[in-house]
């Protein structure tokens, strides 16, 4: 039995070598396919994570505590929903000794006039308020304060100032100190004004936040909207593996509030995902079909051009199983070396994508260090990232793909009589 | 001639083979068919939208608005633009001109309750003049409930995506607060008429379409216009109208604080498209180019099998000139066979996408581009065309490869092997 299993191993790998050039031309286009595969992956998954890390770092957290209302009417951040019964809320946070920090987010105008601006206007903003003590406890906003672009102090509290990333004040033309009017709607519902003044300019981990952010200290956000204490959201931070204190805290809340986590608050970002992920699926699939009939078509010819030879083998009392196998092997044996060469490839070619990353708004002819898509901000300079995973399947499913495709070429030889195959052969 | 004849034979001597090798340019042939009239559609999609909802053929706007455009400054307006619209609606070119106001402020919604407050949200109102517009956006064309304003009115017709997120339908009403051309604070109360579907789905969660009279009377801006948009028959050639118009504002005094926008110079997308192009191509080969390597790989195989055949053929005076014809003449049919079959499938596959069109709205829903949700692939001659090309072209130049193999091989040699 062992004796068998070695010399149809051995039978598969001498016919590998007998049509090297066959096996290398057919097994290319595996290589090919898993380069690719491997390449796009490792782009696709480094933008993915990197704006997971923007999201957590900046926007979620671990998670964040809102009412069901707020949550169904989010789209325009509603004051009149915001969480009443905040000391239930902390209660429940401080008992599970949870690191909190609160945060409310509400629709407003900044209002510009001309000196120091070099225009009079208006500019649509969504506005955070946060604790300056308590944020930087969970958030690396007050963090981000150090970078060296970053102009100006943080918020204080009690000081009605704003912090506003750094290229949304680039655009509007705005420095450290100049006076801001924020127009809003109280939660009763007022038009209600704020005489603010530039706190800081800040520059961040987060395109989001240097592309789009302003906030402003909380105790001037209550005072300025008569929230009265109440905040639209807890936002909590847990070490990592923390999972399964979050599924607790959940269980935990009371009737009306529920527990946000990175897929609902980024599930704008996750449908671009899904449909980019999506995208590279069909080209998979595509390269997929054109390898697979590849390896069918060579194991065919494999299979036709021995046609004496294997009922010659069936003839001397070599199993149909066994010769199955050896052909089965042999399409591996393909798949094998197709996969070997794709991963050689894709790692060699990932390694500039990695640490030099592909710099596609030169591409695109924009300048910056990043490129928006209306809304849809990504790093002009695309890096990649080593993801053992994709590597291991990758090349799992070349071979698999490889060793399937000859099913039906093998099938068919096998169907025919022993007789057939000798007779048929010669000619 | 008769090469050519015998090449085409050839072919049918190993019909499954000859499928088989096939298919996979068939497939990759209708793939790159699908590709290039995707981005054609997207690229046709963006100039439409751009045309109708940005710019027209040219934009003429305050010159400081223009620079200042993201701080809404809307005491920079066109001013008696009527005026203005008809001199240029005389220039040769121009068929039609519209003027609009848009602008942000907040939508305030009755109280649901006794005991709630108010509800209010973020939106644009955008000032147009209906029967003027049936040419341009076709606001008709854009409703999917009611009817549309009439002008002079305090009516709105309501995006879908913004009506259903303030939970407005046709006889609701709702006040919109922003700031007037003078900087003061002013609201309206509006009744809405209709429900509208923007192709754009940001523009459809944030935009209401009110008449363009009302609109100047609202933001005080008596007998101006934020931008007019001009119109011309070929807005591919439309820099003649352009420079005419340049020529106008530029001639008189009055309108020297008048700057314009050229439409295939607008925002950063359509500049973009022709690299997008560009890397769709470079993918439409690598498809083609992968599936001719089993080309490569059946020639070969053709070869071997026929060493003899070759080897008489070769005595019987063929020159390995021509026996490289031969084989290449075998992938030029090859080519022809999987071009036809490829072309004729991914037209069909087009077609069908031409009428459902692509649905990417989950993803390009929250983005602000000047692309719409749902995009149609378009099927061009030029398309076909090019597949039809690219396709023929790989799949002989491959076949080169092996059939120079062909060439070296010696007569005498070959028939002696059994």
């Amino acid at each position: 039995m062992r004796a068998d299993t070695w010399l149809i191993l051995s039978l598969a790998l001498k016919n590998l070598m007998r049509y090297r050039r066959r096996t290398f031309i057919t097994g290319s286009v595996i290589a090919l396919g898993l380069m690719f595969y491997i390449l796009m992956d490792s782009l696709l998954l480094g933008w993915f994570t990197g704006t997971e890390r923007q999201y957590i770092d900046y926007q979620v957290a671990s998670g964040r505590i809102v009412t069901d209302e707020w949550w169904e009417d989010r789209e325009r951040l509603p004051l009149e929903y915001a969480i009443e019964d905040t000391a239930d809320i902390t209660k429940l946070l401080e008992e599970r000794q949870i690191t909190y920090t609160p945060r409310t987010d509400f629709m407003a105008d900044l209002i510009f006039y001309r000196d120091p601006f070099p225009e009079d206007g208006s500019y649509q903003v969504a506005v955070t308020a946060l604790d300056p003590l308590m944020d930087g406890e969970v958030f690396r906003l007050a963090e981000s304060m150090k970078n060296p672009d970053s102009r100006g102090s943080f918020l204080q509290p009690g000081d009605p100032g704003i912090l506003v990333g750094n290229v949304l004040a680039d655009k509007l033309h705005m420095q450290v100190g100049y006076p801001v009017g924020l127009e809003f709607t109280t939660r009763e519902g007022y038009r209600q004004v704020l005489d603010a003044r530039v706190a800081g300019i800040i520059k961040s981990g987060s395109h989001m936040v240097n592309l789009s952010g302003v906030f402003i200290s909380l105790d001037t956000a209550d005072r300025y909207l008569a929230l009265e204490g109440a905040v639209t959201g807890y936002s909590i931070l847990l070490p990592p593996g923390g999972k399964s204190r979050l599924r607790e805290l959940e269980a935990n809340l009371p009737g009306g509030y529920r527990l946000l986590g990175y897929e609902e608050i980024a599930s704008e970002f996750i449908a671009m995902q899904e449909m980019e992920s999506g995208g590279m699926g069909v080209f998979l699939f595509i390269i997929f079909i054109i390898a697979s009939v590849g390896v069918s078509n060579t194991m065919m010819m494999a299979v036709f051009e021995r046609r004496r030879e294997i009922g010659m083998m069936r003839a001397q009392g070599l199993s149909d199983r066994k010769i199955r196998v050896m052909f089965y092997l042999e399409a591996a044996g393909i798949g094998v070396v197709g996969a070997l060469l794709g991963l050689l490839l894709g790692a060699l070619l990932n390694i500039p994508l990695v640490n030099l990353g592909l710099n596609y708004g030169a591409m695109l002819k924009v300048d910056g260090d990043v490129v928006d898509f209306g809304g849809l901000v990504i790093d002009s300079r695309m890096k990649g990232v080593w993801s053992l995973k994709s590597f291991v399947y990758g090349a799992v499913f070349a071979v698999t793909v490889s060793s399937l495709a000859s099913f039906f070429p093998v099938r068919r030889m096998m169907k025919e009589e022993v007789h057939e195959n000798l007779r048929r052969g010669m000619g | 001639m008769r090469l050519g004849v015998l090449a085409f034979r050839n072919l049918g001597r190993n019909r499954r083979r000859t499928i088989l090798s096939l298919s996979t340019i068939v497939v990759a042939c209708v793939t790159g068919l699908f590709m290039l009239s995707l981005i054609t559609g997207m690229k046709a999609d963006m100039k439409k939208n751009i045309l109708g909802y940005y710019t027209g053929s040219v934009r003429i706007r305050h010159g400081l608005y223009d620079a200042y455009d993201y701080l809404n400054p809307l005491h920079l307006y066109v001013e008696e633009e009527a005026a203005l619209r008809e001199r240029l609606n005389r220039i040769e070119g121009v068929t039609g001109t519209v003027g609009r106001i848009s602008t942000g402020g907040k939508i305030y919604l009755a109280a649901g309750g006794e005991d709630e407050p108010p509800v209010n949200l973020n939106g644009f109102a955008l000032g147009i003049d209906f029967p003027a517009e049936e040419a341009v956006i076709d606001p008709a064309g854009l409703l999917i409930q009611g009817t549309l304003p009439r002008m002079g009115s305090r009516e709105a017709a309501v995006g879908a995506g913004l009506a259903s997120k303030a939970g407005l339908k046709p006889g609701d009403q709702f006040t919109f607060m922003t700031l007037t051309a003078g900087r003061a604070a002013n609201a309206m109360t509006f009744t809405v008429t209709g429900l509208l579907h923007f192709p754009m789905g940001a523009m459809g969660k944030t935009h209401f379409l009110i008449p363009l009279d009302t609109m100047q009377y609202f933001l005080r801006m008596p007998g101006g216009v934020q931008e007019i948009l001009v119109m011309t028959g070929d807005p591919e050639n439309a820099q003649v109208q352009e420079q005419a118009i340049g020529a106008l504002l530029s001639s008189r005094e009055e309108y020297n604080y008048l700057s314009l926008t050229y439409w295939k110079r607008y925002g950063q997308f359509y500049p973009m498209m022709g690299v997008a192009s560009l890397t769709y191509n470079v993918m439409v080969l690598f498809f083609l180019i992968l599936g001719a390597t089993l080309i490569i790989n059946t020639t070969m195989m053709v070869i071997y099998e026929r060493y003899r055949e070759i080897g008489i053929l070769g005595a019987l005076g063929m020159k390995p000139k021509e026996l490289v014809r031969l084989f290449f003449l075998e992938g030029l049919w090859a080519g022809l066979i999987s071009a036809a079959a490829g072309l004729v499938l991914g037209s069909l596959l087009v077609l069908v996408l031409e009428k459902t069109g692509i649905n990417f709205g989950a993803a390009y829903d929250n983005m602000n581009m000047e692309v719409s949700s749902v995009i149609y692939p378009r099927l061009t001659n030029g398309n076909v065309l090019l597949m039809g090309l690219y396709t023929v072209g790989i799949t002989a130049l491959v076949t080169l490869i092996p059939a120079r193999r062909a060439a070296a091989i010696e007569p005498d040699q070959a028939i002696r092997s059994t």
